[in-house]
């Protein structure tokens, strides 16, 4: 729920971005986090510092002490040119400094650096914030939405894939997977490849909804809601939603940052993510090996991986990505915890050995509950690689495995991907999966179908829905062959007729 | 001849093709081929390559693994790309590799809709050694195999014919005028824009941005047949800038970008008053003094192309200026000269739609016999 004016302002801020020489929107989102960043440690220090005023108790010490000059609202009133010179000389000190002794500081400082070119350009990213951060702009009683919204306005500029390989997920795929696994108060819920943390985001606005009443949600023109606290929710579920649900992991120094600033703008204080490369580290993300309830993610499948690098972890003999990740996703897990992720195709056909072994995994040891084929599409314009959400329980066992046949997004499937209704195929798709077992009748000719264990296991453990999906052929309907073989020969009639009238012709 | 799809298929007996058949797959990347090679090199493309070395000497069909899955029939020595399937009948008292071949032509729309994969849609072994072969006696096989390539023959025949009257076309004209590069025949010499009428661009009016405009740009004409082929319908207010020019019947398109390609074509009337792109120029021959058959031969001539390309600025975006084509100088015989020979092409041209015609009911029946044979067996 957007303002067009501050959209307009937001793409006329990457303009100058790129015109004064930073192309790459990863570069331009991270300068700005950092901002954000700073405005928001200003203004959160200035509300404990209210509290502590009425309640002596509370004993909060301030951020700023001795460094008041570094404080938003102290330094974001300067002439350009001073301005700059503060950050440059000033502010980035400061955090750095802050990085010794505050762990979540750490994580977001390391390695920054900061990076705009010029004060012009910060003046005018500096005034860009206040609006985001100016509650005029908001609407409702909570403004959280709406900076949470412009944050992903920011990021859906990110349309060039990482060095790595790592892109950004759509986000109304992102929220369709969410619904389909819909993750309650209370449970864990990590994505050890979090990127920008879209999964993370998605399954915190999708507890809120849950459990806001009815009058306490508003909808936009296009029917979202918006402006939903979860006022069911007590303070202390508030609290364990804000701090002790949600976990991500990742790899990318800059993702981190992105990760962290979008849970942070999204009204998470001190989100869960951890610097760390996923299939590399033997710790998890703390020492005692903790297992989840929920894993929701889209894990890279680009390239292999060094044998020697590997955590000695793996049972799976390959070095492919994308089956490293389901084996770890398995193991992270806890009994009775339910997984949806995105993998590339081949791991539903692969003819590997890890490949067999992994399906094997899923359909045996897991109760592998759906597999969703997306066309392939979705993911353009980064690749063009066809892809299927699988959703799966640990520890159950697969009875039957509920195919759907994704044919549309609700975007074009080109490297465009306009807009055509942003839906497609995704309402019909949830509500297709909640309802799946009220179905009167199996059909495989139509959109989604039940597949037995036993049939899959036969055609070794093959998950692609091509394999089981009828395919109805219509043969057009031709004339009989004599009666074209006597259109055939009139016809040649005529051409010999068209000759003798041209012989004439030539020879006047 | 039409009796034997009477029969029915169902008495027939079905295995699967990976029990009757050897299928292995090529060995070698593409770039291995060889231009001035003895042998063919099948790849994933319909045109068949060459290659100086054979690794298989047999007779067999040849499946394309990706691209568009096409299917080859082959008996010799050849060469194969990694990614096609080289099926060969392991006993041939039971099946006929030909007829397989025809069997894989009318399967391979289903193989088509069962491709997977992303960005190339590919096929797999298994796709093929899962298919259930219907296999009727010998003599029914090879029945089947005389009516399609006696049809085969037919469109072939066809093909050629066409060729030879666009040939006619080109000889007619040499033989009135002779080549315009020499002007043999001493005809006067004009430049285009002289014979042509001036045209002013329309100024894409705001009124219509509700209205659909019928809309033709460059990648609309077909440079190998020299028509125009789709028309794009846009809103007006989605109109490109380049939409500025009305078009009339018998006006000639030349496109100024790329003039090696030679993207011309006569407007006819189907196409009256539609809005083209500015890349083309638009000449619009003044028909007291120039035929625009005879206009469009010669845009279409090897003197014309060659001297567009030789103006031609930029190297990775070539192109000409309008000035350069209506500054071309070209012989201009008499009209009733010209007009004569319009007649002529006329005819030709009649001629050459009923073989195309012709050519295309060959298809259909081509495709009716395939289908009818196999199809109550494909579709299960």
């Amino acid at each position: 729920m957007l303002k067009r004016e501050l959209k307009s302002e937001i793409n006329k801020l990457w303009e100058k971005f790129w015109s004064n020489g930073i192309s790459n929107p990863l570069t331009a989102i991270e300068q700005m986090s950092y901002l954000l960043f700073l405005k928001r440690m200003d203004v959160e220090d200035t509300k404990k510092l209210n509290a502590t005023k009425y309640n002596y108790k509370l004993n909060y010490i301030s951020l700023f002490k001795g460094h008041e000059n570094c404080r938003w609202s102290k330094w974001s009133t300067m002439e350009g040119k001073e301005m700059f010179e503060h950050i440059d000389t000033v502010i980035f000190p400061f955090l750095k400094e802050l990085g010794k002794s505050n762990s979540l500081y750490e994580i977001y400082m390391k390695d920054a650096t900061f990076a705009i070119p010029n004060a012009s350009l910060l003046v005018e990213a500096v005034s860009i914030i206040n609006n985001i951060i100016d509650d005029s702009l908001c609407i409702g009683n909570t403004n959280y939405e709406v900076k949470g919204d412009i944050y992903e306005y920011l990021l859906s500029e990110l349309n060039t894939a990482g060095k790595n390989g790592q892109f950004r997920t759509p986000r109304h795929i992102i929220k369709m997977i969410t619904e389909i696994v819909d993750p309650q108060i209370g449970e864990t819920i990590c994505d050890p490849t979090c990127g920008t943390a879209g999964f993370l985001v998605s399954a915190y606005k999708y507890i809120l909804l849950q459990n806001s009443s009815k009058d306490n949600i508003k909808y936009d023109e296009e029917g979202n809601p918006f402006d939903y606290i979860g006022d069911k929710l007590s303070e202390n579920e508030l609290m364990t939603l804000k701090t002790k649900m949600l976990y991500g992991s990742e790899f990318d120094q800059t993702m981190v940052r992105i990760a962290l600033m979008n849970l942070i703008i999204h009204g998470i204080e001190s989100p869960n993510i951890f610097r760390k490369n996923s299939l590399v580290d033997r710790n998890d993300y703390n020492e005692n090996n903790i297992k989840y309830d929920v894993i929701l993610a889209n894990p890279p499948f680009k390239g292999t991986f060094d044998k020697k690098e590997l955590s000695n972890r793996f049972t799976i003999n390959t070095t492919k990505t994308e089956l490293l990740f389901l084996e770890l996703i398995y193991n992270l897990l806890k009994d009775g915890g339910r997984c949806a992720v995105i993998v590339p195709d081949g791991v539903l056909f692969g003819s590997s050995r890890a490949h067999k072994k992994i399906r094997e995994i899923l359909l045996n040891e897991c109760g592998l509950e759906a597999v969703i084929s997306m066309p392939s599409g979705v993911f353009k314009p980064y690749t063009g690689v066809s892809t299927a959400i699988l959703y799966f329980i640990k520890g159950e066992s697969t009875k039957k495995v509920w195919f759907y046949d994704m044919t549309d997004d609700g975007y074009t499937l080109d490297d465009k991907r306009n807009f055509i209704d942003g839906n497609g195929d995704m309402t019909d798709i949830v509500k297709s999966f909640r309802e799946r077992y009220n179905q009167e009748e199996n059909d495989r000719k139509s959109k989604h179908f039940f597949v037995p264990f036993e049939e899959i296991k036969k055609n070794n453990y093959d998950l692609s829905i091509l394999k089981y999906k009828e395919i109805e052929y219509q043969i057009s309907n031709f004339d009989k062959p004599e009666i074209i073989l006597k259109r055939i020969k009139d016809l040649d009639n005529e051409i010999k007729k068209n000759f003798e009238e041209l012989n004439v012709l030539m020879k006047k | 001849m039409v009796t034997i799809f009477k029969n029915s298929p169902g008495e027939w007996g079905i295995k699967k093709l990976g029990e009757i058949a050897k299928i292995q797959t090529g060995k070698l990347d593409v770039n291995a081929e060889n231009i001035n090679g003895k042998y063919p090199f099948f790849t994933c493309s319909k045109e068949i390559h060459k290659i100086n070395t054979w690794g298989y000497d047999c007779e067999c069909v040849i499946v394309a693994g990706n691209a568009d899955l096409n299917i080859k029939y082959y008996n010799g020595k050849f060469n194969a790309y990694q990614r096609t399937y080289i099926i060969e009948i392991v006993n041939k008292r039971i099946v006929e590799t030909k007829y397989l071949y025809y069997f894989l032509s009318a399967y391979v729309n289903i193989l088509r809709k069962k491709s997977t994969g992303g960005v190339i849609k590919y096929i797999r072994l298994v796709d093929l050694t899962d298919i259930d072969l219907p296999i009727p006696p010998l003599n029914i096989q090879r029945q089947i195999v005389k009516v399609l390539e006696n049809i085969e023959i037919g469109i072939n025949l066809r093909e050629k014919a066409i060729l030879e009257t666009e040939n006619l076309i080109k000889s007619v004209f040499l033989d009135t005028f002779g080549n315009p590069l020499d002007n043999p025949k001493d005809w006067d010499i004009k430049e285009i824009k002289k014979t042509c009428l001036k045209i002013s661009n329309i100024i894409p009016n705001k009124s219509l941005s509700d209205e659909y405009i019928n809309y033709i740009d460059i990648s609309s004409i077909d440079n190998k047949s020299k028509k125009i082929v789709n028309v794009k319908k846009i809103k007006g207010e989605d109109a490109p800038i380049r939409a500025r020019q009305k078009v009339l019947k018998d006006d000639i398109l030349v496109a100024i970008v790329r003039p090696n390609l030679n993207s011309v074509a006569l407007v006819s009337k189907e196409y009256n008053n539609m809005v083209v792109s500015t890349g083309f120029c638009v000449l619009r021959p003044n028909k007291d003094i120039i035929n625009e058959k005879y206009l469009f031969e010669i845009s279409k001539s090897d003197y014309f192309i060659s001297n567009l390309v030789s103006k031609c600025k930029g190297a990775n975006y070539p192109a000409v200026n309008k000035p350069d084509v209506l500054g071309l100088e070209i012989p201009v015989p008499p009209l009733d000269f010209q007009n004569k020979f319009a007649e002529i092409v006329q005819k030709l041209e009649e001629i050459k739609e009923k073989q195309i015609k012709s050519k295309e009911e060959m298809n259909e029946l081509f495709d009716c016999c395939l289908y009818n044979t196999f199809m109550s067996e494909l579709v299960k």
